[in-house]
């Protein structure tokens, strides 16, 4: 009788602690919820655009390009540093895709491709224009059902891509399509002014779709 | 010939004029300790002063508040406040209130009295009117009087409106939203006084998925808004029947199912600066923006301002950072509605962001806590975006 009991016990607790977690995982947003988060989004990436025209630029000093990087890496999961997944497994970082002149993909660590951009002036480029288009489409948000009570959506973005020599003359010109991972996590957290609730919305993987030249 | 020279002393006037600062004065007194409205009285005084201070920003004016919110918000500091403002002819004032509100059955004033103190003294009650007259009294050039409450006493219920269109995200302006917003404050003289409703009416607040509203007061920053994203020029007239109409198109009940109307009343007597005197063949020139200056103490203004380099801004986050905050400050940011949180970031992560944007024209404090220091360690603000 008393296992019984215990055990009822038990089989309570464990399920008001993880009804919370089931039920937060598969809670739809309100329409008007999505609509913010899509514009947060957006400024989140455009944001983010911004940052790299600020990196690769040959008119920043190398110590505003080092702010513009830490800040971009904020905006990552785990800030662009190695984590675990849900399943345990190590991740190395978030992941960057780029293009190169000869149409080979690669990919790198965001960390890694940052400095690399930073450094790419001064060698076969004087300057690098990056121009972002306002056209961010920004997907469905939806529950990832994965455990962790967050959403994920992918957005799309094209970057224009302009390498000038020392004498002005544009010697490298691409178009590219991405798209970007995003994990959006709802939070209440306690404040001098009450209890807010709050979504945090953060970057991942970028992966090259198409390349024009 | 003559009317031509006549026309370019009087632009060279006006163009004094225009170059000299001119204030926005912002008088806000809210019953934000009112058991019922107390917390949606503190959200509509944060959203009316958020727009305020971007709206100074795209016209180019200082900005200056008296805001009178819990114990301050009290007869004597409203008579000291209009007895003590000081105008110039070219200053706007606009005056809010959010609270109680109510009227003498043989009231002649179309507007209610203000009830003000959160413990209730009859004869501390101010009737909206005088405040307007008041405000008169110190010639500004435009004067707005705007209250948020009851035209009649109410007791025992609960708004429950139908629905309400939020704005929940930043602040985004264009150079033509800049542009209406500047026509609607600096091209128009004399006052508009208005209140949520008419006499007999109540003024709803209400909380709807926990965020705190006051309908009069969103549908007037609504109105002005999106009356400033048409091509045609607004004038304060549309933007005060817009408002009219969105406030008016809803239906409130009470908790027994009675079912409510609420009208805004308001007497807008402006006239257009322009109307009066033709504007000489030159293109106006742009008011200037204040210089911001690091050293005065101006640091938010400066930490924004992309006439400096991003090293400038750079080395301005880092001495608000040193001077300011406390090392662990975190760092609120909310919507236009002020009561929905886009983001918490760290205080080094924040002023580094800010720093370096592009888009950002402006942040709005919204409040700021302090340590035993006298260091903040947590702020609220809201920002302002260039579309």
């Amino acid at each position: 009788m008393k296992t019984k009991i215990l055990l009822l016990i038990l089989s309570v607790c464990l399920s008001s602690f993880l009804f919370p977690v089931l039920s937060d995982a598969q809670v739809k947003l309100t329409k008007e919820e999505e609509a913010e988060l899509s514009f947060h989004i957006k400024n989140k990436i455009d944001e983010f655009q911004d940052y790299l025209g600020v990196i690769a630029s040959g008119k920043t000093t190398v110590e505003v390009k080092d702010r513009a990087i830490k800040s971009a890496l904020e905006m990552f999961i785990y800030k662009g540093e190695p984590y675990y997944d849900v399943a345990g497994i190590k991740n190395t970082g978030v992941k960057m895709q780029t293009s190169g002149s000869n149409g080979v993909v690669k990919s790198q660590l965001m960390k890694t491709y940052l400095n690399r951009l930073k450094g790419m002036v001064g060698g076969r480029y004087s300057d690098i224009v990056i121009e972002a288009s306002d056209a961010v489409k920004v997907g469905n948000i939806y529950p990832a059902n994965d455990g962790t009570g967050r959403y994920v959506s992918t957005a799309q973005i094209f970057q224009h891509f302009c390498g000038y020599s020392e004498s002005g003359y544009k010697v490298y010109e691409d178009y590219t399509r991405k798209t970007v991972k995003i994990y959006i996590e709802k939070q209440t957290m306690m404040t001098p002014n009450g209890e807010i609730a709050t979504f945090i919305v953060q970057l991942g993987d970028m992966a090259v779709k198409e390349t024009w030249h | 010939m003559k009317l031509s020279k006549i026309s370019f002393v009087i632009g060279l006037l006006l163009l004094g004029t225009v170059a000299e600062a001119q204030t926005l004065h912002v008088i806000m007194f809210g019953n934000t300790l009112d058991e019922k409205l107390g917390r949606a009285c503190g959200v509509c005084c944060n959203v009316t002063n958020n727009e305020l201070a971007s709206i100074a920003d795209y016209i180019g004016y200082n900005y200056k508040t008296y805001p009178y919110t819990g114990v301050n918000c009290s007869n004597e500091n409203l008579v000291d406040v209009l007895a003590t403002l000081n105008c110039k002819k070219d200053d706007i004032v606009f005056f809010y209130y959010s609270g109680h509100g109510t009227r003498a059955v043989n009231d002649e004033s179309q507007f209610p009295q203000m009830c003000l103190k959160y413990t209730y003294e009859e004869d501390k009650f101010f009737p909206v009117e005088k405040v307007s007259r008041l405000i008169a009294e110190k010639h500004p050039r435009l004067s707005i009087v705007m209250t948020d409450c009851c035209n009649n006493e109410v007791s025992g219920v609960s708004p429950k409106p139908a629905s309400f269109e939020t704005a929940g995200g930043n602040t985004s302006v264009d150079e033509k939203m800049m542009r209406n917003i500047k026509r609607l404050f600096c091209d128009f003289s004399g006052s508009i006084t208005a209140t949520g409703c008419k006499k007999g009416q109540y003024s709803w607040y209400y909380t709807l998925r926990g965020q705190e509203r006051g309908y009069f007061t969103f549908s007037f920053w609504d109105a002005l808004y999106q009356d400033s994203k048409q091509d045609s020029a607004p004038d304060w007239q549309s933007v005060m029947k817009s408002a009219y109409d969105k406030t008016s198109s809803q239906r409130f009940q009470d908790g027994s199912g009675k079912t409510f109307v609420q009208q805004p009343y308001y007497v807008c007597n402006v006239t257009n600066v322009n109307d009066d005197v033709k504007q000489p063949e030159q293109k106006q020139p742009e008011t200037q923006k204040p210089e911001s200056d690091p050293h005065s103490g101006n640091y938010w203004d400066s930490l924004v301002d992309h006439s400096l380099s991003m090293s400038r801004r750079g080395e301005i986050a880092d001495k608000m950072l040193n001077t300011l905050f406390s090392s662990d400050a975190q760092v609120q940011i909310v919507g236009r509605n002020m009561t929905t949180t886009l983001a918490v970031e760290d205080i080094r992560v924040f002023l580094n962001r800010i720093s370096l944007s592009q888009k950002i024209r402006k942040v709005n404090v919204v409040s700021q806590n302090k340590d035993g220091n006298g260091k903040i360690n947590y702020i609220v603000v809201h920002e302002v975006y260039n579309k």
